[in-house]
């Protein structure tokens, strides 16, 4: 009997003499002598020969059928594409939504540029290096190396440089021209100033079928409108309530159904379990037919940055150590992702590289 | 479980309202119900009525006991529908050869969180060939395990400790089946083939013995899909999938490791072994597990009050913070840790954090107030001023309105308070 054997420095074959595969009696009994080579050689021989019996066995044992119950859902979640290559200048599309299941898993993915210096975790400041000095030279590096699907553009130098709407928008202008991925465009927090803002915003991306993010109860009416107009999609914000993110919705959709949610998203261990099931309850409603919670879900991973663990050095506290930064770091803002993700996410926003290359090979498998 | 209504369970009580289980029979019928009391805090239940009570309130996912640990006994599939109830136990794997050392990791491992500190559960011991060294590991181990070992070694294994065994797959299942029986030890069931497992799960619930299902974690996705369609299955009524679940984490990359540890935190498993002792891997996956299986019928709150931290005189400065539990005791330790005699007025947010209540409304000036009087913190403190944290600064100006109060704005992280306060307070 010849077997190959494998794990060893070189993969070489060996002869077992009087060795029946047929029967595992034999194999029991199985003495080879020398020490040295028993123990290199013996778990390779098991290996080998396992998987030699297990097919022997499959013949033998008869395998029961299983039927598989399938957890049903009578509803879809919409679809919404973002970035217009026809009207607009967009390179490419990327669609969001349209999964039939809470279970399914697939999602886009935008990295986080700002188009002012602020201050950023180490690891990311690593990571950019002087890209971070231009955010269009940023962009352009994320499309070059395709670290992403979309670009994620925060314009908040109209809060931390109190910048005019109309002077903040020229990076974005300078960005859509230099740059071909769709856009997720968004604002400073405060709902006043990014109402100002997203007037001028829409002025400089007619049906380019970029996000604008985002819209609050008090300023859907407005931004759905102006989205409707420009020919754009948006961001349909509320703090972790559900019923507050249907109406936020029905608002909007007087005017678009191009909505995606950000229902909030709590970083990893700061209140995961409210965002998760919020999140997850939103899901299976749109599932199960309720059509003002049938849209793609949006989740900021970035938030991972606000939680100690992902920036802070290491601990002082009287705990083990939490273990490089550089690596913690993308691994807190890849967890808090992935918790939305399984809750059903349809597009991720991330502040560090590794993060999107971690869920963008994880997204690979799941396609 | 089967039970839909108290009521069903109601009728098999003594129905004498007794008290002695601390509640009425109709309330400890609704709390069976919700798995808040155990069947046992009934003294008067005959065997017949219990036996009944007991088949109707068992878990739709089998719960296993095994040296310490509790797995699955899981009812739904999303902790809204009710709650989750047994967290997964992380386990690492040693084996007789590096044991000790693993021991003294796993046991050192500790993570702080929400003031609780979270730890490991145990070991998954794997057999490795030195028969002797293995039965020496099992008698010195003093933390909960479970056994990988090949079959002629687990009956001398199990003459020392009783534990959960495996892995039983279709090769050598005849084996396991025999040495389960005699022991009465659950065993761990691997294939990454449903059919092969349905096949296992017939056998071993056929002759009364309880398993672990392993599906065996090569690719992240294709063992989703395997873990997905068991508990699905599982909690709709496959009898031979209504059981726990363990996932074995060994991979080389970090990265991965870590997403597909908190992969399955999230959907379904029950038990957990990984393969080392690794801050990287195991700090969010221990959090995420604290999260998910945090009951969502009780709010994450403490209740709002004036709290001490260390020895506070009539000089010490006044910190406002929000209930949400993990708010708070961050705070407090950091508080603490800098050596800080002060107060902390805790205000009810509603157990939410200061970021989001800020913006909610729910942490406004008004709140801040009615804290101050009704903890009566102006007799506690001849100053009057309040310290914020950073992410309420734009309340300031409301504050100081409201209560006539100087308000400081603090540090946006609590973790810097210490050389934030030796600046402004003398």
């Amino acid at each position: 009997m010849r077997l190959k054997v494998e794990g060893l420095k070189a993969d070489f074959e060996v002869e077992i003499e009087g060795l029946d595969i047929e029967g595992l009696e034999e194999i029991e009994g199985l003495e080879i002598e020398g020490e040295l080579i028993l123990e290199l050689i013996v778990p390779a021989i098991t290996k080998a020969i396992s998987e030699i019996v297990s097919k022997r066995v499959e013949k033998k044992i008869e395998l029961p059928e299983v039927e598989i119950k399938e957890l049903e859902f009578p509803n879809r979640i919409r679809e919404v594409v973002i970035g217009n290559t026809e009207k607009g200048t967009r390179r490419y599309s990327v669609k969001v939504g349209g999964k039939g299941s809470i279970f399914e898993i697939g999602y886009a993915i935008a990295l986080d540029v700002f188009d002012t210096k602020i201050k950023l975790p180490k690891a990311v400041r690593d990571a950019y290096g002087d890209l971070l000095n231009d955010p269009v030279e940023q962009a352009k590096a994320i499309e070059e190396k395709k670290m992403a699907d979309l670009i994620a553009f925060h314009i908040i130098s109209i809060d931390v440089e109190n910048k005019e709407p109309k002077e903040a928008v020229k990076s974005l202008k300078r960005l859509l021209d230099e740059v071909g991925m769709p856009v997720v465009v968004g604002g400073c927090g405060d709902v006043k100033k990014d109402v100002a803002l997203f007037r001028e915003v829409v002025k400089v991306c007619k049906d380019e079928g970029i996000v604008l993010n985002s819209a609050t109860l008090e300023s859907g009416e407005e931004i759905g409108k102006l989205a409707k107009e420009s020919g754009n999609a948006v961001i349909s914000w509320v703090q972790l309530d559900i019923n507050q993110q249907k109406q936020l919705n029905r608002i909007i959709a007087k005017h678009t159904r191009e909505i995606i949610m950000d229902t909030t998203t709590a970083g990893l261990g700061y209140g995961t379990e409210y965002s998760f099931t919020t999140m997850e309850r939103i899901r299976l409603a749109g599932l199960k037919g309720d059509e003002d919670l049938a849209y793609p879900i949006m989740t900021a991973g970035s938030n991972a940055w606000g939680c100690r663990e992902a920036w802070m050095k290491d601990t002082t506290l009287d705990e083990t150590t939490w273990g490089d930064r550089a690596f913690r770091g993308p691994i807190w803002e890849i967890g808090t992702s992935l918790v939305s993700i399984l809750a059903g996410a349809d597009l991720v926003l991330n502040l560090h590289p590794k993060s999107a290359e971690c869920l963008k090979k994880l997204r690979e498998e799941f396609a | 479980m089967k039970a839909k209504s108290p009521l069903e369970i109601y009728k098999l009580l003594p129905k004498t309202n007794c008290m002695k289980c601390g509640t009425t029979c109709m309330g400890f019928a609704t709390n069976l119900i919700q798995r808040k009391q155990k069947l046992d805090e009934c003294p008067y239940l005959d065997e017949k009525a219990r036996k009944k009570i007991a088949e109707l309130i068992e878990p739709n996912i089998k719960e296993i006991e095994f040296d310490g640990l509790v797995v699955g006994g899981e009812e739904v599939l999303f902790r809204h529908e009710l709650t989750f109830f047994n967290k997964p136990p992380f386990l690492i794997k040693a084996n007789e050869q590096n044991y000790e050392e693993v021991v003294k990791e796993v046991k050192s491992y500790k993570k702080i969180y929400i003031g609780k500190e979270l730890k490991l559960d145990g070991i998954l011991l794997e057999f490795k060939g030195d028969k002797d060294k293995f039965l020496r590991a099992l008698k010195e181990i003093d933390l909960s395990l479970a056994i990988v070992a090949p079959p002629n070694v687990l009956k001398s294994a199990l003459e020392v400790r009783r534990t959960a065994i495996g892995y039983a797959t279709v090769e050598n299942y005849e084996d396991f089946l025999e040495v389960a029986k005699a022991y009465e030890v659950p065993v761990m069931i691997k294939s990454n083939d449903l059919r092969e497992l349905k096949f296992l799960a017939e056998k071993f619930r056929g002759e009364g013995v309880k398993y672990v299902i392993n599906p065996v974690l090569d690719r992240i996705s294709s063992c989703y899909d395997r873990v997905i369609k068991i508990r699905v299955n599982g909690i709709k009524g496959d009898r031979d999938f209504a059981y726990p679940i363990m996932v074995e984490i060994d991979f080389d990359d970090v990265f991965y490791s870590a997403m597909a540890s908190m992969t399955f935190v999230c959907r379904y498993a029950d038990l957990m072994v990984f393969r080392e002792v690794n801050p990287l891997v195991l700090m969010p996956s221990i959090v995420l597990r604290e999260n998910i299986y945090t009951d969502p019928r009780v709010p994450v709150a403490v209740e709002s009050g004036l709290y001490k931290i260390g020895n506070p005189n009539g000089n010490a400065p006044v910190f406002v913070t929000t209930n949400f539990m993990l708010t708070y005791y961050t705070v407090k330790t950091d508080l603490e840790s800098a050596g800080i005699d002060c107060y902390l007025l805790v205000i009810d947010t509603g157990g939410i954090c200061v970021g989001a209540s800020v913006a909610s409304g729910r942490f406004n000036a008004n709140a801040v107030k009615e804290a101050l009087d009704k903890f009566k913190v102006e007799e506690r403190v001849k100053h009057r001023k309040l310290i914020i944290p950073g992410l309420a600064s734009r309340l300031k100006g409301a504050i100081e309105d409201a209560t006539g109060w100087e308000v400081l704005v603090g540090p946006v992280d609590s973790s810097a308070i210490k050389d934030w306060l030796e600046k402004v307070w003398s």
